[in-house]
């Protein structure tokens, strides 16, 4: 219910750490979601699809990885 | 490449979280997040403790809904400190933050509370992700919303401090089986259970002296 809050700071998360390694373009962005932390990965894919652009992850896909307990987590960045 | 970021992504929220906490702390106040289904009677509880227990033990309330003031109107009706954070000025969330309740702080006398309960917007679902600083949190549940609760929301009623059930006195009408309830609730939780009804004050002393108790155990001695 409240995906477009957590994709809004998933984004400016990786953002800043984008810029903080130099990278120009992210390809790709790992986040783990685990199973009690109330986010469903599909309406945040769905809500990362829409924020994305204008930003350094305008094509970066979103790789979901499933987690146990509230883990809620960027985990890498991948880029140029 | 690939770099690896390992962040929370609600870090804004933690860091905020810990700053109301901080702020909690040093007021010696103990804060309750009470979460709980719309209707589930949160309100009603909150001014049924008031009833009893303020001013002796020093109540604050914040109010979280997506509109109207009606909540908070109703606690300060009970002559307890009460500010209301509508979420649709900010977005219609559906669940209290910590920047929100961190704001609400501002507005209240912390030096005349002891225990502020935050009620958060009416969901089972969303607010379980959000910390807002507080010490506890309490699970309000209600017969009419079936026994299967603990087993649906495990994410909400794993975290809980203590679970209320509420509208005992709907029991003989309804198909509702307190067995079941608190072996799903045990199923995911060692909380205490207070089944009581707000309407009727049934069952309010165990969950009084429990937050009496807390008041003991963080906040400042009595």
């Amino acid at each position: 219910m409240h995906e477009v809050g957590v994709a809004e700071c998933l984004i400016g998360q990786a953002v800043a750490a984008a810029g903080a390694h130099g990278l120009r373009r992210v390809a790709c962005i790992g986040v783990s979601v685990g199973t009690h932390c109330g986010v469903v990965p599909h309406a945040l894919g769905f809500a990362f699809s829409v924020l994305r652009g204008g930003t350094v992850l305008a094509d970066a896909r979103l790789e979901i990885m499933a987690a146990a307990g509230d883990a809620l987590r960027l985990e890498w960045i991948e880029g140029e | 490449m690939r770099v690896e970021v390992l962040e929370r992504i609600l870090k804004v929220n933690d860091a905020l979280a810990e700053e109301v906490r901080a702020a909690l702390d040093r007021a010696g106040i103990v804060a309750v997040n009470v979460i709980g289904s719309p209707g589930s009677g949160k309100t009603a509880l909150l001014e049924q403790t008031a009833a009893v227990l303020h001013p002796r033990v020093r109540l604050g309330v914040i109010e979280g809904d997506i509109a109207t003031t009606r909540d908070a109107e109703r606690l300060v009706r009970c002559g307890v400190p009460a500010v209301q954070i509508e979420t649709r000025l900010v977005g219609g969330a559906c669940h209290l933050d910590a920047s929100l309740v961190r704001m609400a702080l501002a507005r209240l006398r912390l030096e005349e509370i002891e225990v502020l309960f935050v009620e958060n917007v009416g969901n089972l679902v969303c607010p379980s992700a959000y910390g807002l600083g507080e010490h506890l949190r309490v699970v309000v549940a209600s017969v009419p919303e079936g026994d299967d609760k603990p087993a649906k929301y495990p994410a909400t009623f794993a975290r809980a401090s203590a679970v209320v059930l509420n509208k005992v006195d709907l029991l003989p009408v309804t198909d509702f089986s307190m067995a079941a309830f608190a072996e799903s609730l045990r199923a995911v939780s060692a909380a205490p259970l207070f089944p009581l009804s707000a309407r009727t004050g049934e069952g309010l002393g165990g969950w009084l002296a429990w937050v009496e108790a807390q008041r003991a155990d963080w906040g400042r001695a009595p």
